[in-house]
């Protein structure tokens, strides 16, 4: 009687967590039933994707020619172009960038773009006859500054602020990163681009060409005040050398004349404008990111400002210049009616894997059946609560779990010993090692199988251990007795 | 020879005729790829409204065929995006006036741009997964040479990477004869036939090790 009322007690069990996994747990919430139970997380073959294109910019320019091919660079009216039989064509400005060459290294350059932000679920297509890149990332509050930060050229120059004679380029940049600098007024955030060897010899010969002029820098003034970091305007600006400030000027210096001075540009854009303290010997240029605050969400702003550049200057100038043609999120392909048919095609599987069981093992495969139902309940619930992020890679190692736990309840209905189970793991071992192997790494669809498998072999080591075997045992101890 | 000899010499014939007979398809046919990843022409069209994706899909098979593929696009669900191998000016007009008649809209078809969409090459597609599956196998190959060397002979951890080999190759040779496009599904199946590759090899050689002490006692 007593092991009748046991046993009941875990089949209400088994139903009590099967209705909550499967059906979840509803509350009322301002007027209408809502689930309390936790949501899966989907990785974006499942639950849609930012889908951005971006093609070489088309820079076109009209060219006149002559009946021979000449170019003729004199401007001249449509008139006078057929009176004289020459003709006007539309030439890109780019086309001799425009090869296969430079399309497969700029996917490369976006690729490691992507990863020195931290993307490691990315899809990545490109089509060699046009140079359109397309890429597929994950939709969340970073996706738009990543998507900024994949097609900018990364074109870093050091020029003289006057001539505009370029005095450094990316060709130098061995690495580049992001340091924080505790000073009285609070954190401040530095870009440090470290050289080369060649570049080390050409930043000592800057600095010591674009050296401060001694009298200015009695007359400077503390411009600690100035915010602006990444304007053109920008005529002041700090920079470190080892930690120590470098000179900073005022526009109202009377020697500003005298006084030849740099520019740091990316992309065009000047990001600092100054002299130098005194000769940088080290090959490290330091740079002041926005000005030191003690307020943590504008240093974060600094910091990823700075994080941003640094990457770009991780990675080689693309070849081509880059323009956004397409960025839109799209819903997978697998929509949730696909899903229900992949969930029913399981059931159905495990109707029959049951059924099997009950007539191979009779009353013991009845009660290993109601524990598998329970494992697999108790499995998508772990799942949801563990944060696995589930893909169709994930769905195929659910499967995968299943089928394990199924063999080893057959194996307990069918009442094997203990070196039996040791065999079988034996044999099965490369999947908990594949698990633990693919938890750890960063592609989702390879992380989301491996966690997957690894949650489902926890489980059915725990879930059989404490309640298949002790339940099914509970039949065999029953019937011995009636025997 | 022993019958289970035999029966294994039969499969393992029946799988290199399927990796021949595969590896021919792939050199002159190729593989079949998913519609999305075999390239072709997308539309997209603002519908400012919600939609049956099933309703859309019936309006484009009618003009461009079965073979296409109709997408919900940006987070509110009223764009929509079609793709098949080719559109054509005059196809994408046919489908925009259907979709205006049926949901009452006016679309302006010249606002509708017929993007070119790449073919996304195989190792794109294998690329990310090639760092984990090296990793995993090194350490499998580790595990074996620990465990099973001094029980049996080091041509276990030549057999384990030739049936890892050989179970890749299968894969894509029976996908490619079969004409299974490569999409989604093509790196799941990657996986599960990699792990299944391992698990048959373990099995074998504990199966093996196991007659032997049997033998021996």
């Amino acid at each position: 009687m007593k092991k009748a009322i046991k046993i009941l007690t875990v089949i209400f069990a088994i139903i009590l967590v099967s209705m909550v996994s499967f059906v979840g747990i509803y509350t009322q919430k301002q007027n209408r039933m809502e689930n309390i139970m936790k949501d899966y997380e989907y990785a974006m073959d499942l639950k849609g994707a930012r889908i951005v294109a971006i093609k070489p910019t088309e820079d076109t320019e009209e060219i006149i020619k002559d009946a021979e091919g000449n170019v003729i660079e004199e401007e001249l009216t449509d008139e006078e172009i057929t009176e004289k039989g020459y003709t006007k064509e539309t030439i890109n400005k780019n086309e001799e960038y425009l090869t296969a060459d430079n399309f497969k290294k700029a996917k490369k350059i976006v690729e490691k773009r992507l990863e020195g932000m931290g993307v490691e679920n990315y899809n990545i297509s490109l089509n060699e006859q046009t140079g359109e890149v397309k890429i597929e990332i994950e939709e969340n509050s970073v996706t738009n500054d990543i998507i900024s930060n994949i097609y900018s050229v990364g074109k870093f120059e050091i020029v003289d602020s006057e001539t505009e004679e370029v005095l450094l380029d990316n060709q130098y940049i061995k690495s580049s990163g992001i340091l924080y600098s505790s000073e009285t007024a609070g954190t401040a955030v530095i870009l440090q681009i470290e050289l080369n060897k060649e570049g080390r010899t050409k930043l000592e010969e800057i600095t010591n060409t674009y050296k401060t002029i001694e009298e200015s820098e009695e007359e400077t003034t503390d411009t600690e005040e100035n915010e602006e970091t990444d304007t053109a305007e920008d005529e002041t600006a700090e920079t470190q050398e080892n930690g120590e400030e470098a000179t900073e000027e005022t526009e109202d210096t009377t020697e500003e004349n005298t006084q030849k001075k740099v520019s740091i540009n990316l992309d065009g854009q000047t990001l600092y404008t100054n002299s130098f303290d005194k000769p940088i010997v080290n090959g490290t240029i330091q740079l002041t990111v926005g000005s030191a605050s003690t307020d943590s969400k504008t240093v974060n702003e600094y910091a990823k400002t700075a994080a941003e550049i640094a990457t770009i200057l991780n990675t080689e100038k693309l070849p081509v210049e880059y323009e956004i043609t397409g960025n839109e999120f799209i819903y997978p392909e697998i929509t949730e009616q696909t899903l229900q048919y992949v969930v029913y095609a399981i059931i159905a599987i495990s109707v029959v894997a049951i059924i099997f069981l009950v007539i191979k093992c009779k009353f013991r495969g009845l009660l290993a059946g109601i524990s598998f139902i329970g494992y697999v309940a108790v499995y998508l619930l772990l799942l949801r609560y563990a944060n696995v992020i589930i893909s169709i890679e994930g769905i195929f190692a659910i499967a995968m779990a299943m089928a394990v736990n199924y063999i080893v309840s057959l194996k307990i209905a069918e009442g094997k010993d203990k070196k039996d189970y040791l065999a079988f793991i034996s044999k099965i071992i490369p999947i908990p090692i594949f698990s633990v192997i693919f938890s750890f790494m960063e592609w989702i669809p390879i992380a989301s199988f491996g966690m997957t498998l690894f949650w489902g072999l926890v489980l059915t080591a725990v879930f059989n251990l404490g309640i298949t075997n002790p339940f099914v045992s509970m039949v065999e101890k029953k019937e011995r007795k009636d025997k | 020879m022993e019958k289970s000899k035999k029966i294994a010499l039969i499969i393992l014939a029946i799988i290199l005729v399927i990796i021949i007979a595969g590896s021919a398809v792939i050199f002159t046919i190729g593989f079949q790829f998913d519609l999305l990843y075999q390239g072709g022409k997308r539309i997209e069209i603002d519908l400012e409204k919600t939609f049956e994706t099933k309703e859309i899909e019936d309006i484009c098979k009618e003009i461009l065929g079965k073979d296409i593929k109709v997408q919900t696009v940006e987070v509110y669900k009223q764009s929509v995006s079609i793709f098949a191998k080719d559109i054509t000016e005059e196809q994408k007009n046919d489908i925009i006036t259907k979709i205006n008649e049926k949901y009452g809209l006016e679309v302006d078809g010249s606002a509708c741009e017929i993007i070119e969409v790449a073919h996304t090459k195989l190792r794109d597609i294998l690329e990310p997964c090639a760092f984990p599956l090296i990793v995993a196998t090194i350490i499998i190959l580790i595990y074996s040479g620990v465990r099973y060397i001094k029980k049996t002979s080091a041509e276990i951890l030549l057999e384990t990477i030739i049936v890892n080999l050989l179970g890749q190759a299968l894969l894509f040779s029976i996908m490619a004869i079969t004409r299974i496009p490569i999409g989604e599904l093509t790196i799941p199946l990657v996986l599960t036939v990699y792990v299944l590759s391992n698990v048959f090899c373990t099995t074998r050689i504990e199966t093996y090790i196991a007659k032997n002490k049997t033998e021996e006692a």
